[in-house]
């Protein structure tokens, strides 16, 4: 027994080690700093964890390999987790500047479920095991559920978290109803083995109850996504919680549930065989993927048009963005793990940059509202056309990253023949320049209230600046960084 | 340092200067011109380094960084200099620097400044962008650059109607013109399959290019020059363009800008010298465009207008020396016509400063008030006219010298617009400089107006107002640079060829050419004196004016080409779009409501949907599985 267990490649855990260790330590520390002292010496300490485990996920790059058949750790997995470590620091950053009384009373608290979270984050990215893949998508839930609700005193935030853990056991629900047909059929929990099983001819007769299966689990994860059908909580518990949980969900989240549906693609369902051909009109996988898409593109754009509040309108807009990026999923050409990478690279920088600029200037303004951005090119130049930069990105325009990301996806789809894929694309980036321009013309073309420079905090002005320089250079450096990816695999 | 890097600079500079200049330039205010200026210096000694590593090693290219790949379009982002671009980026950056400094005195008290020295760089940039591409759709994009820059430039002073009608004029002339050479870059790459000048000319020379589309090509792209440049009949841009600020017709205008057209032809002489019709064409229109220039400057009251024209007209000369094969003769004219014109207009802009007017009506005895003006004009003059032993003597030489060894009919076109030059030139000169003086100065209500002057109201008519130093000594290096320039390019030491690596090709034309075109010019000088400065003494004694005599009356106005086009395509067009408004109003219109509608309506019933209830949200994705689960069950 002993040699079994030193057998086991724990090297491979190290970078979740690093987060569970650096939440203790976080976790302990606040329990003994007294509840009157500021928080704030925990966040070198927190910046210190993060680091420490990507020099540890970098090494990882060398020895990639799998634990006991439920923990894989390759390329990919390594990417992602740099990724998210990359997107818990930017949202630290924000988190800094979070200056609601109950959130600071609490602070400490926040950072341990920001790390524990992680931790489900990173284990989900890596998880081969059902069960494990399980357990982390509720670590992660659960921290986020507590998360939203972090400013005790403002009704949208507790009002959002409700929203946010009724939907999220939903899909739990869902996720656990579709795995058990799955894990049924084939009778293993290891996601390579079952991808392996299902190609059994004697299943073939069980074919519905495999849709089941898929289509469960891939509705259960498009909560985490935030697209079609569980999208709905988007709007409402981005609003109410503190800007930097949204970071947090808008990113971590997003980007988690994405890796989970890439691997699980992978392993399982690319190889059904009606998968990507569509059999003879009949309604299938590939069918299911292709309206889960369009749909949030269409939907997350439309309703964004008639929001009058910044941060209800990048919920929506992220609602969109989930959209795109399942139409690789729907298009499954060769190069869908680099597509999706790329544009979760675009969308970190796009996103957490937008939600920092949002958030400072609705500090400044005392309200959400778009029009606190009037006049903010006299105000500020130089935070307006970083704000044009972002918007830009978002909106897909040349020559941003969120464009590349865009346009790559767009050439997947195209090259796959999916043609009304690829038109529900454009359709809705051009709906999605409305809500974009109109924003921008509130920053570029409306006399603001006052002419005072927008000063930026050091916290919202770290991630804004990263956000900005981060799709240009994306945009930029496009070969290049899709290189680095493919290199990656 | 290591020339790659001074490549990169010589865009760089510019670049950041541009980028300062739109964020902070609200606060820099008057020092915008000094970080303009700065940059501009710098992007020069960038570009000197570069030129003196092409003179050593013969070419210096930055390696490629890819930036686009399609399928088997391979396209990068490079810079790369070769002596014909190495010395364009040091003229277009001398002169724009000059014209920066120039500038600080010239637009002193102007509002939005710290734009317009955005502007200005932004268009160095642009400029020096094209020069230094070596592939057809890197310079595409910073000749689009350079056309955008041009239009803010020209229409600089937003709150004139004439100068934003002169700034969209331009715009859309010189896009017609762009049109061609977009149409070049889609041929070349369907054809050649890459946009790289090197690889064009390779299939250009191993017949994978038949020679039929070689001429089309050439066409094209000579259609784009010719808009960029003026030539006939696409020129009608330029002489309104003189409504922007004067530092910027002297370095976009005269020196740069217009130049480009001419740098395209040079820099794909390949394809030209490939294709025999099409240096027949650039050959004829070059020489038509010079004549008919001369003809319609000797009409112009305005000074800047007369310098427009004669932009035209020198343009005409450098793109038949093209046509009839000599880069050499036509980029050393461009370097020598950058000089002495880019003097020409900044005096003019140091006469206006004086005096508050172009008008030469309104002129006259300006030698007296300002004797460095007026030898800064006369040397100017002198330089276009050709005599020697000035810059644009030797270069007009050498064109004329190869247009006539080659035996092209335009040669005697281009001899007879010598004594034209002469003579709207020696007009412009004795009725501005010679003579009693004319007329108030015109209290400055609508031309070059507020933006860009404070000029003090209620100048007495002797008076004229000094020219500060900042004006003066670009006007020096000018000045000295259009008496020496010439020198690098003479019969003896054709050290201007050399270094363009071309055969000097011991082109002699007939001996009487130099000696005959110099008389010419002489007698339209005297001409000149005879019939108009007198003249002009004379009918002012006798009250009469000496305008209004029929050739007269189509001279000044262009022959009415403009009016033709007024007339001609905006009636045409007129009817169009009318007939175009009624379906535009009715059916597209419609089309764009009702798309717009659907849009807006789909997004609002999903934003009712949401109303707030966490039941319904779960409900809705509930009853999305159960739809989605039955259409499968149903369909398989």
């Amino acid at each position: 027994m002993p040699d079994l267990l030193t057998a086991l490649p724990w090297h491979l855990l190290v970078p979740e080690a690093i987060v569970l260790f650096f939440a203790i330590v976080l976790l302990l520390v606040d329990l003994i700093i007294p509840p009157e002292r500021s928080r704030r010496g925990l966040y070198p300490l927190a910046f210190l964890g993060l680091f420490s485990a990507a020099v540890a996920v970098v090494l990882s790059f060398r020895n990639p390999g799998d634990f006991a058949g439920a923990f894989v750790v390759d390329g990919f997995a390594l990417m992602m987790k740099l990724l998210l470590l990359f997107g818990t620091a930017l949202v630290l950053f924000m988190a800094l500047d979070e200056h609601d009384p109950s959130f600071r009373r609490a602070e400490g608290d926040a950072l341990v479920l920001l790390f524990l979270g992680l931790l489900g984050a990173l284990v989900m990215v890596s998880a081969r095991d059902m069960a494990l893949l399980f357990v982390a998508v509720e670590t992660l839930s659960v921290a986020s559920y507590a998360l939203v609700g972090f400013k005790k005193r403002t009704v949208a935030s507790l009002e959002g978290a409700l929203k946010y853990v009724l939907s999220g056991a939903t899909a739990t629900a869902a996720f656990a109803f579709g795995a058990s047909f799955l894990v049924g059929l084939t009778g293993t929990t290891d996601l390579y083995a079952l991808g392996e099983r299902l190609t059994d001819p004697a299943l073939l007769r069980y074919e519905a109850l495999v849709y089941i299966g898929f289509f469960f689990m891939f509705a259960a994860l498009t909560f985490k996504a935030s697209s079609m059908p569980f999208y709905m909580w988007t709007p409402d518990v981005y609003q109410g919680a503190p800007t930097a949980v949204t970071g947090f969900l808008a990113f971590v989240s997003k980007a988690a549930g994405f890796a989970v549906l890439v691997r699980l693609m992978i392993a399982v369902f690319i190889r059904l065989p009606e998968y990507g051909r569509g059999t003879d009109g009949a309604f299938g996988s590939a069918a299911t993927l292709a309206l889960i898409a369009a749909l949030s593109m269409l939907i997350g754009n439309a309703v964004a048009l008639w929001q009058t509040d910044a941060k209800r309108m990048l919920a929506y807009s992220s609602i969109a963005h989930a959209g795109y990026l399942f139409v690789p999923f729907a298009a499954a050409s060769p190069m869908f793990v680099e597509q999706v990478a790329f544009y979760l690279v675009a969308y970190l920088f796009m996103t957490l940059g937008a939600f920092a600029i949002i958030e400072a200037v609705a500090k400044d303004r005392g309200s959400y509202r778009l029009e606190a951005f009037a006049g903010l090119y006299h105000r500020s130049p130089g935070v307006a056309v970083g704000m044009l930069v972002l918007l830009l990105s978002l909106a897909g325009i040349p020559l941003t990253a969120g464009f590349f990301g865009k346009w790559y996806i767009l050439l997947g789809a195209l090259a796959g023949g999916h043609f009304v894929l690829a038109g529900a694309l454009v359709v809705a980036t051009l709906i999605s320049y409305g809500y974009y321009f109109a924003l921008l013309s509130q920053v570029f073309m409306r006399p603001g209230e006052t002419e005072r420079p927008l000063v930026l905090s050091p916290g919202t002005g770290i991630v804004f600046a990263v956000g900005v320089v981060g799709s240009l250079l994306g945009g930029l450096f496009f070969g290049p960084i899709v290189e680095v990816i493919q290199r990656a695999f | 340092m290591d020339a790659h890097i001074a490549l990169w600079l010589v865009l760089g500079w510019p670049f950041l200067s541009f980028v300062v200049l739109l964020v902070f330039g609200d606060r820099l205010r008057r020092w915008a011109g000094l970080v303009g200026s700065a940059a501009v210096f710098l992007s020069l000694l960038s570009s000197t380094v570069v030129y003196l590593a092409v003179n050593e090693t013969g070419a210096v290219e930055s390696p490629p960084i890819p930036w686009l790949n399609l399928g088997t379009l391979d396209v990068t982002v490079q810079l790369s200099a070769d002596p014909q671009s190495a010395l364009m980026i040091v003229i277009v950056g001398l002169v724009s620097f000059l014209v920066h400094v120039y500038s600080i005195g010239y637009m002193q008290g102007a509002s939005r400044l710290a734009v317009y020295f955005q502007h200005l760089s932004l268009f160095t940039l642009a400029m020096l962008g094209l020069v230094l591409a070596p592939n057809l759709l890197e310079l595409y994009i910073f000749w689009e650059l350079v056309g955008l820059a041009s239009f803010l430039l020209i229409g600089f002073d937003v709150h004139r109607p004439e100068a934003r009608r002169a700034a969209q004029k331009a715009f859309l002339v010189t896009r017609f013109g762009d049109i061609g050479l977009f149409v070049a870059l889609w041929l070349v790459y369907v054809h050649v399959g890459s946009f790289r000048f090197d690889d064009l000319f390779q299939a250009v020379q191993d017949g994978s290019l038949s020679s039929t589309m070689t001429t089309i090509l050439a066409l094209f792209i000579f259609l784009g020059a010719a808009g960029k440049s003026g030539q006939f009949p696409l020129h009608v841009w330029l002489p309104d363009a003189m409504e922007g600020p004067t530092p910027v017709s002297a370095l976009i205008h005269a020196a740069t800008m217009v130049a480009a057209g001419v740098y395209l032809v040079a820099r794909l002489f390949p394809l030209f010298a490939a294709s025999p019709t099409a240096s027949l064409v650039v050959s004829w229109i070059g020489a038509f465009t010079a004549l008919f220039a001369a003809l319609v400057a000797v009409g112009q009251n305005d000074m800047k207008r007369v310098l427009a024209y004669s932009t035209i007209s020198q343009l005409g000369y450098m793109m038949h020396a093209l046509g009839v094969g000599s880069a050499a003769a036509a980029m050393f004219h461009l370097t020598t016509h950058a000089f002495f014109k880019a003097l020409l207009f900044l005096g003019a802009g140091a006469v206006y400063t004086a005096i508050g007017t172009y008008d030469l009506r309104r002129m006259g005895g300006l030698w007296k008030k300002m004797p460095f003006i007026g030898m800064v004009f006369l040397l100017g003059m002198l330089a276009l006219i050709g005599i020697p032993p000035l810059s644009g003597y030797f270069s007009k030489e050498r064109i004329l010298a190869q247009s006539s060894v080659s035996g092209s009919a335009g040669f005697w076109l281009l001899l007879a617009t010598v004594p034209l030059t002469a003579l709207y030139m020696g007009r412009m000169f004795g009725l501005a400089f010679l003579g009693p003086p004319r007329g108030e100065p015109a209290p400055d209500a609508g031309r070059h107006g507020s933006a860009t002057r404070a000029v003090g109201a209620g100048r007495a008519a002797g008076e004229a107002r000094p020219v500060p130093t900042v004006m003066r000594a670009p006007l020096w290096v000018l000045s000295a640079l259009t008496v020496i320039a010439g020198f690098v390019e003479t019969e003896a030491a054709p050290l201007f060829s050399r270094f363009l690596g071309i055969q000097a090709a011991n082109v002699h034309g007939p001996r009487w050419l130099a000696v005959v075109s110099t008389a010419l010019a002489l007698l339209g000088l005297f001409l000149a004196y005879a019939v108009f400065v007198q003249g002009e003494a004379r009918g002012a004694r006798a009250g009469t004016a000496q305008a209004e005599r029929i050739p007269w009356a189509w001279l000044k106005h262009g022959f009415y080409i403009d009016a033709l086009y007024a007339r001609g395509a905006a009636a045409g067009a007129s009817a169009l779009g009318r007939a175009a408004q009624v379906v535009d109003r009715g059916v597209l219109e419609g089309l764009v409501a009702l798309t717009v509608g659907a849009v807006r309506g789909f997004g609002y019933a999903l934003s009712r949907l949401q109303n707030g209830q966490i039941q319904r949200y779960n409900l809705i994705a509930l009853l999305f599985l159960v739809v989605i689960l039955l259409a499968y069950v149903l369909t398989s």
